[in-house]
């Protein structure tokens, strides 16, 4: 394209928002179809974009903070409950598709229960425990990962759960996360070894060698791809009963 | 969890996971800026707070439609607040007094004080690179240039409010733009200590 159908001369003023309609709409035309003078136009753009910064220095009063506060306050209260229920919802998604293993799994387990422990299974079926009653850990991201979150569902037996985790940094091959069940003397077992995709969500199922509610304190690290013996990398998600 | 050592963008992050710890921290390092555009476009106080508590608003309903490859948050917010303090002069179909907008002096008096996290810093160090360029202006050309951004005028209502002919507008202004675009990519326009305290540079203020 010929230099002198550019719209060089008018790009400054179409950055600032200044032109008449007539020519900016020729200006926005010209830009469909001209990588030039976009490029140009991002320069200005960039001038405009600092102009603020030239703004003589002027200080809101302090009650202005507290009236935005205060609006805001009834909203972050609803929209924290519903953040906290993200991961539990993604989870039942995620259960769905895997749900007839995990049904033979349970059905499993409930026999290999009952054969060992005729006594246990006759009591559940004097007084079965109701459905939904599930027990849940939050955890919370720390500093490395400020806006993860992570639920840990227990199952019954307390030895079993599944951890869905959400806002976690995608890791490269050579590194996973590492859930860690810590007991009251500071003594680490692990929990599982995840990954999460691209979005940072992630799920496991979770095995205890002993009551997950023995522990009283859980955490997820970044490890070594297939887990550490004990906890070396940075922790991003923390939890206590 | 000390939010002020938290970079824009995590801040931003956590308000749109609805975090008023982040959104008060946000506020804390941007109302001033908001604050002092809003007040230069509309020159009254009460419209100038409530236009501030409306980008601050929008920031909480919105801050997760902010997209980092686009704009800075410091760009981001700022025209927010232009944008919003335009359309309430447009509303009231009446600008202020004709010179009521300026451009900030660079007297070392009301130089921004820099210290602090990183953030502030790098946004001090930055408003003081762009001040001394718009310092370097010529009078007519920075009149000019405050009409048009912090009123929203086009080339024909500011000539007709300086009386001044279209042409010499329309060349005031493009002077003006070009000149600040190439005062601030001039390094001697760049604070002396900038390097060694990672400052922003021109490309992450708005560049793309």
């Amino acid at each position: 394209m010929a230099v002198e159908r550019h719209v060089t001369d008018l790009l400054p003023a179409y950055a600032l928002g200044c032109l008449d309609a007539e020519e900016a709409a020729l200006v926005a035309s010209h830009l469909e179809t001209c990588a030039h003078c976009r490029a140009d136009l991002a320069g200005y753009e960039a001038v405009t974009g600092n102009l603020a910064l030239a703004a003589p220095d002027a200080a809101p009063p302090a009650a202005l903070k507290r009236r935005l506060m205060a609006r805001v306050a009834p909203a972050a209260a609803s929209r924290r409950a519903s953040e906290r229920a993200a991961p539990a919802q993604r989870l039942a998604g995620w259960l769905r598709p895997a749900w007839p293993v995990l049904g033979l799994a349970a059905l499993l387990l409930i026999v290999a229960l009952g054969v060992s422990n005729l006594l246990l299974w006759q009591r559940l079926n004097e007084a079965p425990p109701p459905v939904g009653t599930l027990r849940t850990i939050g955890l919370v991201g720390t500093d490395a990962a400020p806006v993860a979150l992570g639920t840990l569902v227990v199952s019954m037996d307390e030895r079993h759960g599944v951890l869905a985790v959400d806002g976690l940094p995608p890791l490269d091959a050579t590194q996973q996360y590492q859930l860690w069940l810590i007991d009251q003397e500071g003594q680490r077992t692990s929990g599982a070894v995840f990954s999460v995709d691209e979005a940072g969500y992630g799920a496991a199922i979770v095995e205890a060698p002993q009551p997950i509610f023995d522990y009283s304190t859980f955490g997820v690290t970044i490890e070594p791809a297939g887990g550490s013996p004990g906890p070396t990398g940075t922790k991003v998600l923390g939890g206590e009963l | 969890m000390n939010y002020t050592t938290l970079d824009d963008e995590t801040l931003l992050r956590l308000v749109a996971h609805a975090n008023a710890d982040a959104l008060s921290t946000l506020y804390d390092r941007y109302c001033r800026l908001v604050f002092s555009v809003a007040l230069n476009a509309v020159s009254d106080h009460p419209t100038a707070e409530e236009i501030t508590l409306d980008v601050f608003t929008r920031v909480w309903e919105r801050a997760s439609t902010y997209r980092a490859d686009r704009a800075t948050v410091t760009t981001w917010l700022a025209s927010i607040a232009r944008h919003r303090a335009i359309d309430v002069l447009r509303r009231r179909q009446a600008r202020p007094e004709q010179f009521s907008v300026e451009w900030a002096e660079t007297s070392a008096s009301n130089m921004p004080h820099i210290d602090g996290p990183e953030e502030q810093v790098a946004l001090a160090m930055q408003q003081q690179r762009v001040r001394a360029a718009m310092a370097a202006l010529p009078e007519d050309q920075k009149r000019a240039l405050a009409l048009a951004y912090f009123q929203g005028l086009s080339h024909n209502e500011i000539a007709a409010t300086l009386r001044e002919p279209l042409g010499t507008v329309k060349t005031r202004i493009r002077l003006g733009m070009q000149k600040l675009r190439q005062m601030l990519q001039d390094e001697r326009f760049a604070p002396a200590d900038q390097s060694s305290r990672g400052s922003a540079t021109y490309n992450d203020l708005g560049g793309r």
